[in-house]
């Protein structure tokens, strides 16, 4: 019975008391910050974007389907990914504009989504803060960090998360053909980097 | 949804493990800051607080704070800027058209009657000195 309403009538379903949302977001917060981490490789914005998800998720988010929560913290915080490369990339050609050196490796590119294609993280180069771990872990975030956007996106909500290509496509808001391609090439450029440590 | 699996490929489960081991293993000092992010999320949403909590977050780093600041402004700016140059301006009534047209019109109108002066002259003679004939 329970499972019938909840199945036809979710609409009606109570919202998740802070004690789930707490749970949730404590299981996928740290995570979230290192996706952001290696996203932006700076930790200050890595925490003001991590901010900002939690911030909308607890706000417009939190009466979902509890099984939709973590497509949805992640859907969140990849597109405000997505929104500080667009920012920094105005930012940059202010920057260049005004006599300044702008770090965009593409400031002839004046398309937002080949930007975002082509942009890898690399442009503050913060060393990661780490209390201890292997050549191969630090390796491992050196490549991650070095890989377009969208194929970072992809290794890390497909195979890190272990998220389906239906919600993966969903949250690039890219087709499950794209997700494959750009996961593809992830993969490869990951076990070229990665070769040694085999 | 369906097809959420973990990848069994021994490079990828070696990836895995190791993003999960930095996930977990980071600087007490930033897994504090983490916390009090969260916390503060579940906070600003209890009931009366703000509807606007992106703006009035107190955030460890309020380093990108100014963002909102500087749209403001740019709107501010744009929405003037667009009034300045939507606004009618006050036309003086001797540049529009029309008016210009009879400016010209009676200029070429007294123009012909300059290059007809000694001919008006002639016929005004002509008919003074036949009144006083007759």
């Amino acid at each position: 019975m329970q499972s019938w309403l909840n199945g036809n009538f979710h609409y009606l379903r109570t919202v998740a008391t802070d004690k789930e949302i707490d749970d949730f977001l404590a299981r996928v917060e740290k995570q979230g910050y290192l996706m952001a981490r290696i996203a932006t490789s700076s930790s200050e914005d890595a925490l003001d974007l991590l901010q900002d998800t939690m911030l909308a998720f607890v706000q417009h988010y939190k009466s979902r389907n509890q099984e939709q929560w973590l497509a949805l913290f992640f859907r969140i915080l990849q597109n405000r990914i997505r929104d500080w490369y667009r920012w920094n990339k105005v930012r940059n050609k202010w920057r260049a504009w005004f006599g300044g050196s702008g770090n965009d490796h593409s400031t002839t590119d004046n398309d937002s989504k080949a930007f975002i294609e082509n942009q890898s993280g690399s442009r503050f180069n913060e060393p990661f803060e780490r209390l201890n771990g292997s050549a191969f872990n630090e390796a491992l975030l050196e490549a991650l960090r070095s890989l377009p956007l969208r194929q970072q996106q992809a290794f890390m909500l497909r195979t890190w998360q272990g998220l389906s290509e239906m919600e993966t496509a969903a949250i690039m808001r890219i087709s499950q053909g794209s997700v494959k391609t750009h996961l593809f090439r992830a993969t490869k450029v990951l076990r070229d980097k990665l070769e040694d440590f085999q | 949804m369906n097809d959420r699996k973990p990848s069994n490929d021994p490079m990828s489960q070696r990836i895995i493990s190791a993003l999960n081991h930095e996930a977990e293993n980071l600087p007490p000092g930033r897994i504090r800051e983490i916390r009090a992010i969260r916390e503060q999320a579940l906070q600003k949403h209890k009931p009366g607080a703000t509807f606007f909590p992106h703006l009035v977050a107190e955030k460890p780093n309020m380093t990108r704070k100014w963002h909102t600041g500087l749209a403001f402004a740019t709107a501010v700016l744009a929405i003037f800027v667009i009034f300045l140059v939507s606004t009618p301006q006050q036309e003086s009534p001797l540049l529009t058209a029309d008016n210009a047209f009879n400016e010209q019109a009676m200029t070429a109108d007294e123009i012909e009657f300059y290059e007809q002066l000694d001919f008006y002259l002639w016929l005004q003679d002509v008919s003074e000195n036949h009144e006083q004939l007759s």
